[in-house]
């Protein structure tokens, strides 16, 4: 392989005589909300549920990190035990990037939904177009989640922090 | 993974550079039973000479003739083949809808161009595919070696498309163009062309290596127990007699403003005070000649550099796994973050969601004449024509459009832009940004015009040949069973 490292990269290109600007992004805040409300088949299975999650947390973890469009996620059961919510904050819209959760999470899906009341059908991998529409049916549109950043993505976030 | 190829079209294969000619015959149906005669005539090759598809086994010389067949159907066509209705339900609604519906806008994101089908790349200017043209219902798409092979196959297929009952709304032609110097193909605006394409699983390379996970094979074919990125199967509940090595494809007319584009260069290079093709690299991603800037950032003195042949698809845009040493350009110090060609595969640049899990398989070719080095407008047609290969069109073809070329969240560095060579830009022009490592940051260049214009588009699924062989009988049809 040739030797492509270089740590001190000149720069390709001069600044010349041109108008000039920082790379701000649009107005409008980035992020939105994902409210999953999920009521279970029966609520005494609930803390074998939670006992799946915490089982599959390492995977859960990973899978959320090498997405790089969720910011915050976790899982609620409700207090009555009658249902779980899965509540997550992340960039973009929610539509195009669903496939992704498929992709990543699929099987935590799967495991999750079969406590489910009236889930799709499973697994979620074989039925994405079913499972896309459940999602889509159990989100909870609520307004923007109030962001100390608006205009910040993961990815923007994290670069910055690379950047200190 | 194993891949019977000989079920599979050709095309998804490739063809390689062998082809300097192909014509692409956009066809209505007017009798359903003919038309189901036609389709498994080809499939069979019972038509007649030279009037059969090419599958992906056919693939030395000596077993491929010099022409090739292909042939694809879109949603209405399968309809006019009168696939029973509980079988056209199933297909995804993107591949239902066809591309000049899914064009439209929601109207609740003011600031969304959608697929980027807007403005002059309008579905109701287009000559293929809109609501002002005929209903596409197959297309057939002919290459050859020589233009006599090319007229003389010609001819035979419109015997046919008479004698089954097919109408020829039009046809499109394309020719490779050919760099003086080295031979390669290059496309109107001078790069390049067809040097990234997938490696996929179960299917012979037909490139070098390119530092990229192979594409499973579920990601351009359906059907077969294949596995996609997203670990499913694209082809859902429809019947495997259909779809088992079919796949999707995103037939595209792309008109190339060559003009708008040299002038461009020479005002962006004024304005940053660079050389021109450092300009057009920028943009692109790759100097003209196919070196990638991420290998090759600088010019060789006042020429573009060279890299070996076997290097021009291996690089990444940041380190990975297989090679952790690799230069890491996150900052787009070398290829900007909005160029072309990263834009369109990140590799394993960072970017919002499943990395390499948005792959196509690009079959095009430039039609229309050559505008002569320097030369202004001259008002002739010219650009792009062929296919955008998928396992699904919704979430690998429009995605990318949609996510990748027309909005700027997908990741760092492209804020307020869009893909600089095929994004819509808004009105007044868009922007582009070449990132450097010195104060005051980024140099932005303003006025991108729209360089790339949709002059036709149609969602087409090409089935595998057994597909074809169901598409032609009783059985594949409402007069059947299933």
């Amino acid at each position: 392989m040739l030797p492509y490292r270089s740590p001190a990269e000149a720069a390709p290109v001069a600044p010349g005589p041109l108008q000039l600007d920082t790379d701000q992004p649009l107005g409008g805040q980035v992020q939105a909300g994902l409210n999953l409300w999920l009521p279970l088949k029966a609520p005494v299975q609930m803390p074998a549920l939670l006992a799946t999650i915490a089982s599959m947390q390492p995977e859960v973890d990973d899978a959320l990190g090498s997405l790089d469009y969720v910011h915050f996620a976790r899982f609620l059961p409700s207090k009555d035990f009658t249902a779980l919510w899965v509540i997550t904050t992340y960039d973009g819209d929610l539509q195009p990037y669903i496939m992704d959760f498929v992709g990543v999470l699929g099987d935590v899906f799967t495991s999750i939904l079969y406590f489910i009341k009236e889930a799709p059908p499973l697994p979620v991998q074989r039925y994405a177009r079913e499972f896309v529409d459940f999602i889509v049916r159990h989100n909870i549109n609520v307004p923007k989640p109030w962001s100390a950043y608006p205009a910040l993505t993961v990815i923007d976030i994290q670069m910055l922090e690379a950047r200190r | 993974m194993t891949v019977d190829l000989a079920d599979v079209q050709g095309l998804v294969r490739g063809y390689g550079p062998r082809f300097e000619f192909a014509r692409h015959f956009i066809l209505g149906i007017r009798a359903g039973a003919g038309a189901r005669s036609f389709v498994g005539g080809l499939a069979a090759g019972t038509l007649g000479d030279g009037l059969k598809v090419t599958t992906a086994a056919e693939r030395s010389r000596e077993e491929r003739p010099s022409s090739c067949l292909n042939i694809a159907v879109t949603w209405p066509g399968l309809n006019e083949l009168e696939v029973p209705d509980g079988v056209l339900a199933k297909f995804p609604p993107a591949f239902r809808l066809g591309p000049a519906v899914r064009a439209g806008v929601d109207p609740r994101k003011p600031n969304s161009v959608g697929l980027g089908d807007v403005g002059n790349s309008a579905p109701d200017r287009w000559r293929v595919g809109g609501p002002n043209a005929p209903e596409v219902h197959i297309i057939v798409s002919l290459y050859a070696q020589f233009e006599d092979r090319l007229n003389d196959v010609s001819g035979w297929l419109r015997e046919a498309f008479d004698t089954y009952g097919l109408t020829e709304h039009c046809h499109r032609d394309a020719r490779a163009l050919r760099d003086a110097d080295d031979g390669s193909s290059r496309v109107h605006f001078g790069y390049r062309d067809g040097i990234a394409q997938p490696l996929i699983e179960g299917i012979p390379a037909t490139g070098g290596p390119d530092m990229q996970p192979p594409v499973p094979t579920g990601d351009v074919l359906l059907g077969c127990d294949y596995e996609n990125s997203f670990r499913g199967n694209y082809a859902g509940d429809l019947p495997n007699a259909l779809v088992d090595n079919a796949t999707y494809g995103a037939f595209r007319i792309l008109y190339q403003d060559v003009a708008a584009f040299e002038d461009l260069l020479d005002d962006w290079s004024k304005a940053a005070a660079a050389d021109r093709e450092l300009i057009a690299a920028k943009l692109m991603g790759r100097w003209r000649n196919g070196t990638p800037l991420v290998l090759a950032p600088k010019m060789a003195g006042s020429k573009p550099p060279i890299v070996p042949e076997g290097d021009l698809n291996a690089f990444d845009y940041a380190p990975n796994d297989d090679h952790p040493a690799f230069y890491d350009d996150a900052q787009g110090l070398r290829c900007p973050i909005g160029a072309h060609a990263r834009r369109l595969n990140p590799r394993g640049g960072r970017v919002m969601g499943k990395s390499h899990s948005r792959r196509l398989v690009r079959r095009n070719m430039p039609y229309g004449p050559e505008l002569p080095s320097g030369a202004s407008d001259d008002g002739e047609d010219r650009g792009l024509v062929g296919y955008f290969l998928c396992g699904d069109l919704e979430t690998q073809w429009e995605f990318i459009q949609a996510t990748w070329v027309n909005q700027d969240l997908a990741t760092h560095g492209i804020r307020r832009t869009r893909e600089p060579i095929g994004g819509a830009q808004p009105a007044g022009g868009g922007t582009f940004a070449i990132p450097t490592n010195q104060s005051p940051g980024p140099i932005m260049l303003r006025g991108l015009p729209n360089l790339v214009i949709t002059r036709g588009s149609a969602y087409c699924l090409l089935p595998g040949i057994g597909g074809l062989r169901h598409l032609a009988s009783r059985s594949g049809s409402n007069g059947g069973t299933s």
